[in-house]
């Protein structure tokens, strides 16, 4: 990659967390959903120490899939509705490479703060201390596959307004796998099976995401433009 | 060429070839097809039939789809974010490389826009707005321009110095094709585009 090209991927990565972290953006929305949705379990199930034990790891990873939705609609849309889409289209990256840089940028304002959020999280759902490690590592490898999927959905309903809703019907389904592994490889941990499979099935889930998502993406958007 | 948008024929048979220093006035009714045939040449939108295509040195080594500058109805401006702000992630996003200072107080200048660089561009006005889009012309030295409607929301003086970026433009060896419904100063070409319109309508056919 030469200079000019970082220096591209870096300026639009700049300014999307610029724009995230600014007033109206997605970064405190999302992660202020996933603190304020995974704490109403605690209060829902009353004390009961083993359910919760029992249900964390789930709830977190559904939360945070949930979060992520509430940040997928506007990922591409508020620059397809400003016109900035139009000029990024003339950047020399290329729509794949807008795609690249959109999914980087996603992940880095919407979904890393739930990674750094989840410990937290895992105390208060009275998550065992043999499952945290693998609740922060099954966080780092499947959240960037949210993002790379998510980005699909996003790109093929950008100038559907109000399309949040068909964004959640179009990704949820294909947020299982990740749940599934994720989850799985988390279980694992807290009873003492090795959770190498499932979290070998969850980092190819995520390549397979990062090498599809940026592609289709950017074929959704060649559209969205006409 | 033609093309269509959202399924209905927008033009046919048009032909336009532009060389250095031409200005295109491109004129015609409300939806006949003006922007299309920008977007359609700055290759954001697939021509039906026909293609758009380049010969000269200068397109030998560089890519000719990094040739234009466009400027659509919606602005590209971030609202939340000053124009300076603006300016230069534009400029490092089409470039990679940082926004010369000198050069953008320069452009800013030449627009008399000095007061608004710090500002978030949602506080200006509809012909502020415009300006500031205006700037990306001159920030970055491209062949061709694109322009669609520039002239909205400007005052008389503004006009007057967009006229005057044209004329620099020309000047250097640049071509731009403008949709405008506002009178060009000495263009080379008028294209009106109500004379490529479908001859086979639809409704015609049915009726």
């Amino acid at each position: 990659m030469t200079e000019s090209t970082f220096g591209i991927y870096r300026s639009i990565i700049q300014k999307d967390i610029k724009l995230a972290w600014s007033q109206g953006g997605t970064g405190p929305l999302a992660v202020g959903f996933f603190i304020i949705a995974a704490s109403m379990f605690p209060l829902g199930l009353g004390p009961e120490p083993t359910i919760l034990a029992r249900i964390a790891p789930s709830i977190l990873w559904v939360m945070a899939l949930l979060a992520c939705l509430l940040s997928l609609d506007r990922m591409y849309q508020a620059d397809y509705e400003d016109g900035s889409l139009d000029q990024l289209a003339f950047s020399p990256i290329g729509l794949f490479g807008i795609s690249v840089a959109k999914i980087l940028s996603h992940w880095i304002t919407a979904l890393l703060p739930l990674v750094i959020a989840t410990p937290l999280l895992g105390l208060m759902l009275n998550l065992p201390a043999s499952g945290f490690f693998y609740l922060i590592l099954t966080f780092i490898i499947g959240t960037p596959a949210l993002s790379a999927i998510g980005s699909v959905g996003a790109s093929l309903t950008v100038a559907i307004r109000r399309g949040g809703v068909l964004i959640a019907l179009l990704t949820l389904p294909l947020y299982v796998p990740v749940l599934i592994f994720a989850v799985g490889a988390i279980e694992a941990s807290i009873t003492a099976v090795d959770p190498s499979a499932n979290l070998a099935l969850l980092g190819a889930v995520t390549l397979v995401s990062l090498l599809i998502g940026p592609l289709a993406s950017s074929a959704a958007l060649r559209l969205a433009l006409e | 060429m033609s093309a269509e948008r959202g399924g209905r024929l927008v033009f046919e048979g048009l032909n336009l070839s532009i060389s250095n220093s031409d200005l295109v006035s491109l004129v015609g009714a409300n939806g006949s097809g003006k922007s299309t045939l920008l977007r359609t040449i700055a290759g954001l939108i697939e021509a039906r039939s026909g293609s758009v295509a380049a010969t000269g040195d200068q397109f030998e080594t560089n890519d000719f789809s990094q040739s234009f500058i466009y400027l659509g109805h919606e602005k590209g401006l971030k609202l939340g974010l000053a124009l300076k702000e603006n300016c230069r992630f534009w400029f490092q996003s089409m470039t990679g490389h940082r926004l010369d200072e000198g050069n953008y107080q320069k452009c800013l200048g030449q627009l008399s826009i000095q007061h608004l660089s710090e500002q978030p561009v949602k506080y200006f006005s509809s012909g502020q707005r415009q300006r500031s889009a205006l700037m990306r012309f001159l920030l970055l030295p491209r062949p061709i321009w694109l322009m669609d409607e520039p002239m909205v929301g400007l005052d008389s003086d503004s006009k007057q110095v967009l006229g005057d970026m044209i004329k620099r433009h020309r000047a250097k060896g640049g071509a731009a094709i403008i949709a405008t419904h506002d009178a060009l100063d000495e263009p080379s070409q008028t294209l009106s585009l109500d004379d490529f319109q479908p001859s086979l309508k639809n409704e015609s056919f049915w009726a």
